[in-house]
């Protein structure tokens, strides 16, 4: 019997614990979220208070109609879609080969895939500037997308290499024997089984480059391509900060990372370990 | 022949460019094929930047004094470096900002993991709740953090002293060791979720009937962990310390949001200071010889840090 | 003509020789089992046949028809899989008219052939279901049905039964069979299982290291082994070895000691002081009354060590030399325990071959 209590303890002490931690990473953002709905004189003062006294819209209202966020936004999102577009497709067909193909050096070029993480970001952005510079694409969309493939594409790969090898290779010989070819069993037969994966890693992409600070801040400098993070960053002045217009940007900007994460987040954090525990 | 059922019918593959990629499919260079888009990407933005970044290293690059030319100077960056005290002071830095920030997202990762390694809706939805920060972008993160830790404003300042702990508001950014102990900290809630999932992976990964064995074979629950969970997650722990090294070297975006260095260069490392001398004295030589040396020093870590992992498993 | 003849085929990867030149033929409507351990090289032999994989060297006919380099889509072929490789995505009805889709059929030519060849195999209810909603059974019935709804010129069966369990595969092995006579289909079927070898093939090829050991009808292999590696994997129990020499007078010494054996007059040139193998299979021994000395028959003296009652049979253990050996007796003979028994085999039944090139050795 003392087996049993002793184990009935233990659990319970588990289930303090994970809600504890729950509690560490979400109230954070709790506190973000209630103070987007605060006055300024709410924010600003000498005794806190934990709820505001009413639900403040002003902060939303001021941070969609007086700032430039929504150009912000847009940026972010034609570039994220840029991203998204060039993982997938270079992406998808480079975890293919890896995962159905034993040729000379796959081996070699999967770890330079993976060793290619271990460059500094400085050292590439400083070198991405001048090339871009050179072939005109320095403070575009495009070139911003350019740039995150860098450090988005290879992760794409090895999580997408993953869900593939999931795939029972005689789908594609049978494929073959009743008449595809080789990229028609891949498309046909291969790509509806990995639907989910795909998205996983589709979504996983999307969120790095919609965070993504430090490229974006080298890489661009005209409002017609500067994205969200550098433009929430800019707002952050010298003295007096906007703490509630901050938080209302911050909010908007990080409800659909949420909600793309509550979506995936079952086939996004298997498709995460496999690549990870692999590399 | 008549028999076959082909019958002259042409195979069904949609339109002229459908065929001739699907011909192409068939021939012995397809795997290469499928790679070349993907490898001429990261050729193109990872591969040709950093051989071009690490030559910028050894050449005269200031996009302010075009006057000075783009000459070849030899080690001249690596000696200035040498006698250049911000760079020792960020190098300690770095060491410290590293060591720490890993340990803390560590233990957390795996105190967290352990305990949300249970059965039930409950724990599954504080699974997701834990992974969060994670995702959150580092400029939200910071700043978020920033007003909470606020010294006039801080929630955690109200807490802190409702709670009894400290007597009044501190202002965590004011003073070196604190600025450093706090930036630690906001990296550790962002940063330990990483480790928590890779940990619960592996913690799922190991049979169940390991752990009835040893309990038929009397080991309490401490001796299951030290014999079997810790042995079997050895690989996990390894990979993921590793992959959370090299990223925060080589990543200066929250420190960068966050105090910029300060207080007095107290959080200022080295991909911090490559970056502001790139950014804002657009002095790419030098900031290619610092990033070169990050990059020595992350392949030798990686070496040590191996070789000693696979000791410490004999 | 031909269902399939092939010429010198070669496989390597890299160093390692897969196939050293293998020659077949299959008559049409014949039914060929390549039957082998595994890393034999006879599921690469059938991807080659199929065109999934490329051979180093040699060529391939199918149907009267070079073969060679074409697209399996081309061949005329269809392949059932040890997996199934049925197409997760799709319903049964889709994944069996997946082939007639590829090659432009209509609708309704789809849907009829579909029909037709679901009704044949009894799954005409399962039409809408995915694969993931049927059973072990059920999954190779539409597996089959994929490959016959084509009516191709050739079937390729990759151990097609070993995914089931012993009572369905007794039950789907006889469904094959009758498949094979109704439709009258060429087929070529690996597997390793020598019981489905004897049962189906009107031809079996043994191979063993990516080389055809002997080739032809199951009782004429089970008759007359060409070497000691087919002799050992047809048949169950396997046949019985002993390994000895000749000696003078035209008796046969075991290795490691034990009684001299008398053999039996035989047609064989057997010179003293010769290594040979001597086999004899279970079911060839057969008790002999005490007292009673048959002229003809090879004589073993056996202790017997287990004794196995099947109920038809009972499986006798006994050793001589080194040798372990079986006898598979009527289930009615009396055996007990430990006392010692006589044991014969004709002579036109006994096995020889030389002990060290393994081959069987020919009346001169």
């Amino acid at each position: 019997m003392a087996v049993s209590r002793h184990t009935r303890r233990m659990n319970l002490i588990a289930h303090g614990v994970g809600l504890g931690f729950a509690l560490f990473s979400v109230l954070p953002i709790v506190w973000l979220v209630i103070t987007s709905f605060k006055t300024e004189a709410e924010i600003v003062t000498d005794t806190i208070t934990f709820l505001p006294q009413s639900l403040q819209l002003q902060n939303y209202r001021d941070v969609w109609a007086q700032s430039n966020y929504p150009s912000l936004m847009w940026n972010s999102i034609v570039t994220t879609f840029y991203t998204v577009t060039i993982c997938m497709v270079a992406g998808s067909l480079a975890a293919y080969s890896f995962s159905r193909n034993a040729f000379p050096l796959r081996r070699e070029l999967m770890l330079f895939y993976l060793v290619v993480r271990m460059f500094p970001a400085v050292l590439i952005i400083i070198p991405l500037f001048l090339i871009l510079r050179t072939v005109g694409l320095l403070d575009t969309r495009f070139g911003l997308s350019l740039a995150y493939a860098s450090f988005l594409l290879p992760l794409f790969v090895w999580m997408m290499k993953g869900f593939f090898d999931a795939v029972p290779p005689d789908l594609e010989r049978a494929a073959r024997i009743d008449g595809c070819t080789r990229i028609g069993a891949m498309v046909r037969v291969v790509l509806p089984l990995v639907k989910g994966g795909l998205g996983a890693c589709a979504v996983f992409v999307a969120i790095g480059a919609w965070n993504e600070y430090l490229f974006a801040l080298m890489l661009t400098s005209s409002a017609g391509s500067r994205t969200w993070p550098v433009g929430l960053q800019m707002m952050v002045g010298e003295f007096q900060l906007p703490w509630g217009l901050l938080a209302a940007s911050g909010v908007i900007s990080i409800l659909p990372v949420v909600a793309l994460f509550a979506i995936v987040q079952r086939a996004m954090v298997r498709g995460l370990t496999v690549g990870a525990i692999k590399g | 022949m008549g028999v076959g059922v082909d019958s002259g019918r042409r195979p069904f593959t949609g339109g002229r460019l459908g065929r001739a990629i699907g011909a192409m499919s068939e021939t012995r260079s397809w795997p290469f094929l499928l790679i070349v888009p993907s490898l001429l990407v990261i050729l193109l933005v990872v591969l040709y930047p950093t051989l071009h970044g690490i030559s910028l290293s050894f050449r005269e690059m200031r996009l302010t004094r075009p006057d000075l030319g783009t000459g070849f100077v030899g080690l001249r960056h690596y000696v200035d470096l040498w006698h250049d005290d911000i760079f020792w002071r960020s190098l300690a830095n770095t060491f410290k900002w590293v060591t720490l920030a890993v340990s803390l997202e560590l233990a957390m990762g795996m105190i967290s993991a352990l305990a949300l390694n249970r059965e039930g809706p409950l724990m599954r939805i504080c699974t997701v709740l834990v992974l969060l920060p994670w995702f959150l972008p580092n400029v939200v993160a910071a700043n978020m953090w920033a007003l909470m830790l606020d010294a006039r404003l801080g929630v955690v300042n109200e807490l802190l002293v409702r709670m009894g702990l400290i007597d009044s508001y501190v202002a965590w950014f004011a003073t070196p060791t604190s600025g450093l102990l706090a930036a630690v900290f906001i990296e550790a809630w962002h940063g330990y979720p990483f480790f928590t999932l890779l940990i619960l992976a592996g913690l799922k990964a190991i049979p169940k009937d390991l752990y009835q064995a040893a309990s038929v074979d009397g080991a309490g629950s401490y001796q299951a962990f030290r014999n079997i969970t810790l042995p079997m997650l050895r690989m996990i722990v390894v990979t993921a310390v590793i992959l959370r090294v090299i990223s925060l070297a080589n990543s200066p975006e929250l420190l960068l949001i966050l105090t910029g260095g300060g207080p007095g260069d107290s959080t200022q490392v080295i991909s911090l200071y490559a970056f502001k001398t790139a950014y804002e004295s657009f002095d790419f030589g030098y900031a290619g010889a610092l990033s070169v040396v990050t990059l020595l020093l992350l392949m030798v870590f990686c070496v040590i840090y191996l070789r000693v992992s696979r000791v410490l498993e004999k | 003509m031909n269902a399939l003849a092939i010429r010198n085929i070669q496989k390597s990867f890299g160093a390692l020789k897969v196939l050293n030149g293998i020659d077949l033929t299959l008559e049409e409507g014949g039914f060929l089992v390549l039957l082998g351990p595994s890393g034999c090289g006879k599921s690469t032999l059938l991807s080659i046949i199929a065109g999934l994989e490329d051979a180093s060297a040699g060529s391939i006919e199918i149907g009267g028809r070079e073969a060679t380099g074409l697209h399996p889509r081309d061949r005329d072929i269809a392949m059932v899989f040890q997996s199934y490789a049925l197409y997760p995505s799709m319903q049964v009805e889709r994944n069996m008219g997946f082939g007639l889709e590829m090659r432009g059929a209509g609708v309704d030519e789809r849907k009829e052939k579909v029909g037709a060849a679901a009704d044949l195999l009894g799954i005409g209810a399962l039409l809408e279901r995915k694969p993931a909603q049927l059973s072990g059974g059920q999954r190779q019935r539409v597996a089959m049905g994929r490959a016959i709804v084509r009516k191709p010129r050739l079937f390729l069966l990759d151990e097609p039964l070993s995914n089931l369990d012993a009572k369905l595969r007794t039950k789907m092995r006889g469904e094959i069979k009758k498949l094979h006579q109704s439709l009258g289909a060429s087929i070529v079927y690996v597997t390793h299982d020598q019981v489905e070898a004897m049962t189906l093939a009107t031809k079996v090829a043994v191979m063993r290291g990516g080389t055809i050991e002997q080739i032809g009808a199951p009782m004429t292999i089970y008759r007359e082994p060409d070497n000691l590696f087919v002799a050992g994997f047809i048949g169950a129990p396997p046949m019985n070895f002993v390994r000895g020499r000749i000696v003078e007078g035209g008796g046969f010494a075991p290795d490691g000691g034990g009684d001299r054996i008398t053999m039996p007059a035989m047609e064989h040139r057997l010179e003293p002081g010769r290594e040979i193998v001597l086999g004899v299979r279970p079911e060839n021994l057969r008790p002999i009354p005490p007292g009673v000395s048959p002229e003809g028959l090879l004589r073993f003296n056996a202790v017997p060590d287990v004794i196995e009652p099947m109920g038809a049979d009972t499986m006798v253990h006994f050793r001589v030399g080194q040798s372990e050996l079986i006898a598979r007796l009527d289930g009615q003979t009396e055996v007990s325990g430990s006392a010692p028994m006589e044991l014969g085999c004709e002579a036109s039944a006994l096995h020889l071959f030389d002990a060290t090139t393994e081959q069987r050795l020919r009346p001169a």
